[in-house]
C-alpha cells in the first residue's frame, strides 16, 4: 500500500475529514468561510458552481405532477398509467397499443378490415385493436343478425337474408336458372323428356321449371311453344359443343359431341380414344360389359361430369347469404 | 437533517393519496432530483424525472423509513433509470451532440478554467473527468442531491465509512488537479 492510499494518512492532510464534510455539506460552505483553510477556496468555488445550478421549475407542471401522483397512489391502474406518465413527461405505456396499431395499419389487413372482408376471428381481432384508437371497422360480433340503417337505428334481418353491400336486403333462397337465357336449351330439353317429376321432387316444385313456365308466360306462349326450335326430338341428332382438348402439339381444338338422346349405355371409355371424356371429374366410369354402343353419353349431361368439380357450393341455390353468415357464425 | 415536519404523518397521508402530503414530499426532493438529473443527463432529464416520480407513486405504499431514507430511495430509482437510459442510448445512439460542444475548442482542459465563470455543467464535467466513477458519484450525489453520507451509502449500497473515504479522496484529487492546472478563482 502506498502512503497516498492509506486512509489514515489521507485524513491528516488537506482536505481533512472536517474540511471534506464542510465542503460537501448541503449548505454552502461560503456561508461560513472562516471554517475553511485558504487552500480550500478553489474547491469551494468549484463545488458551489455545481450546487448553485438551479433546476428548471414550472409551477403548473409541478402541480399537475403532484395531482397525477396522488391519483396514481389512490387508484393505480393500467388504464391510468399513460396519462400519469405523460404528465410526468414520458409516454412509455402507450407503446404496446401503438405497436399493435402500426402493425395492423402497416399491412394490407387494414383495408380488408374496413371492408369487413376478413375471416371472422381476424376481423374481430382487428376491430377490437383499432377500436382502442377510435378507428371503427366492422365487427362480426356487432352484426350477427343485426344491422344498422343509415339513421343509426338497429334493424334485424330475418334468417336467410343478407345485406348485399349497398344496404339492401337481398332475397334469399334458390333463384334457379334463367329460362329465357343460357339455360333455355337445357330446361327445354329436360322438359321434353315428358317426366312429370324431377329427380328430387315434383316438377311443379322445381324452381327451374317454374322459371321456364314463367319465361314462357312472359313470352305469351306455353312452355311447349316456348321450346319449339330448341327442344330436341327423340332420335333427332343434335350437335352441341362440349369442351376442348389440347393436342400434344399445343394446338387447342374444340370438339363436338354427337348426342343421340339416351337409348343405349355409355360406351366411351377413357383411354380407348372413343369420344371425348369431358369434364367428368374423379368419378370412374364403370367399364361396360356389353359391346360398345352409341358414343358421347359421357358429355356434359352425365352425372359424373356434373360432380367432377363438385365439393363446392353451387353458385345458385341461395348462396347469396353465405359470406355474411359465415362471418356472423365465426 | 430533516426538512419535513412530522415526516411520518406526512408519509402516511401521502401513502393514502392525500394530495397535500404528496406535495410536501415532492417539493422537498424535486429541486435536488431535478438538479441532479439535469447535470448528469441533461438531454433526458425531464423524461427521466417523469419516470422517477411515476415509480415513486407506484411504490410509495410499500415504502417504510424516515426522511433520509425516502430521499435515498428516490435517488436510487433515479440512478437506476439513468443507467437504463444510458444503456438504451448507447444502443440507439440517436442523440446528436449539442452545437456548443462542437464549437468548443479541442483540448480545453482545467488550465482554461476560470472558476468564477464556470457553469454548473462545466464544473460537473470537470469533476467527472478528473475523478474515478465511484468518487465522482459520491461527490455529485452529495453536492447535487444535497444528500448526507448515510443516504449516499444507502443509495450506493456501501458502508458510510467507505463513502467517507471515497469523498475524502475525491476532494484531495480535485484539489491537486486544480492546483496543478493553475486554475484561478
Amino acid at each position: 500500500m502506498t502512503p497516498s492510499d492509506d486512509p489514515r494518512d489521507d485524513m491528516n492532510r488537506f482536505p481533512t475529514s472536517h474540511d471534506t464534510d464542510r465542503l460537501l455539506d448541503a449548505h454552502s460552505p461560503e456561508q461560513s468561510p472562516e471554517d475553511l483553510p485558504d487552500e480550500a477556496a478553489r474547491l469551494a468555488t468549484l463545488l458551489s458552481s455545481i450546487r448553485n445550478h438551479v433546476a428548471r421549475r414550472d409551477p403548473e407542471a409541478e402541480q399537475r405532477a403532484i395531482s397525477a401522483m396522488a391519483a396514481e397512489i389512490r387508484g393505480p391502474s393500467i388504464e391510468s398509467a399513460p396519462g400519469v406518465s405523460h404528465l410526468f413527461g414520458r409516454r412509455v405505456p402507450a407503446k404496446a397499443t401503438a405497436l399493435a396499431v402500426v402493425a395492423v395499419l402497416a399491412t394490407g389487413t387494414a383495408a380488408a378490415a374496413v371492408n369487413g372482408s376478413l375471416p371472422g376471428p381476424v376481423q374481430r381481432a382487428v376491430a377490437n385493436t383499432l377500436s382502442h384508437v377510435s378507428i371503427s371497422v366492422p365487427n362480426p360480433d356487432d352484426r350477427q343478425n343485426i344491422g344498422t340503417d343509415q339513421n343509426g337505428a338497429a334493424k334485424h334481418h330475418a334468417p336467410g337474408q343478407a345485406e348485399n353491400g349497398r344496404g339492401n336486403v337481398a332475397p334469399s333462397g334458390p333463384v334457379g336458372p334463367d329460362a329465357g337465357g343460357a339455360a333455355k336449351y337445357g330446361l327445354c330439353t329436360a322438359a321434353a323428356q315428358g317426366s312429370a317429376a324431377t329427380s328430387n321432387g315434383k316438377r311443379s316444385d322445381s324452381v327451374a321449371f317454374s322459371n321456364l313456365e314463367k319465361a314462357a308466360s312472359d313470352a305469351g306462349v306455353n312452355s311447349t311453344k316456348f321450346c319449339e326450335g330448341v327442344t330436341p326430338h327423340n332420335g333427332v341428332t343434335n350437335t352441341t359443343p362440349t369442351g376442348g382438348t389440347t393436342l400434344p402439339g399445343g394446338v387447342a381444338t374444340t370438339t363436338t359431341t354427337t348426342t343421340t338422346l339416351p337409348h343405349g349405355r355409355p360406351a366411351s371409355w377413357p383411354g380407348e380414344g372413343v369420344g371425348p371424356t369431358g369434364p367428368t371429374g374423379h368419378t370412374q366410369p364403370t367399364r361396360p360389359t356389353t359391346p360398345a354402343g352409341p358414343t358421347g353419353a359421357t358429355g356434359p349431361t352425365g352425372a359424373s361430369g356434373a360432380s367432377g368439380k363438385s365439393g363446392h357450393a353451387h353458385p345458385s341455390s341461395g348462396s347469396a347469404a353465405a359470406p355474411s353468415q359465415a362471418d356472423a357464425e365465426s | 437533517m430533516g426538512t419535513v415536519d412530522d415526516f411520518d404523518a406526512v408519509l402516511s397521508a401521502a401513502q393514502r393519496g392525500d394530495e397535500w402530503a404528496v406535495a410536501i414530499l415532492y417539493r422537498d426532493v424535486r429541486p435536488r432530483l431535478a438538479r441532479f438529473l439535469e447535470i448528469r443527463e441533461p438531454r433526458a432529464a425531464e423524461d427521466l424525472e417523469g419516470e422517477v416520480w411515476l415509480a415513486v407513486a407506484q411504490g410509495l405504499a410499500r415504502f417504510s423509513g424516515g426522511e433520509e431514507s425516502f430521499r435515498a430511495w428516490v435517488f436510487s430509482i433515479a440512478r437506476r433509470r439513468m443507467a437504463d437510459f444510458r444503456r438504451t442510448a448507447v444502443r440507439r445512439a440517436t442523440f446528436p451532440a449539442p452545437m456548443e460542444e462542437l464549437d468548443r475548442p479541442a483540448g480545453a482542459g482545467p488550465e482554461a478554467i476560470v472558476l468564477e465563470d464556470l457553469s454548473a455543467d462545466a464544473a460537473a464535467e470537470f469533476v467527472i473527468a478528473t475523478l474515478p466513477p465511484d468518487q465522482a458519484e459520491v461527490v455529485l450525489l452529495r453536492v447535487l442531491g444535497g444528500l448526507g453520507v448515510v443516504e449516499v451509502a444507502e443509495i450506493l449500497g456501501k458502508r458510510p465509512g467507505t463513502v467517507r473515504v471515497l469523498q475524502h479522496r475525491a476532494l484531495r484529487r480535485l484539489h491537486t488537479a486544480l492546483v496543478r492546472s493553475g486554475v484561478t478563482r
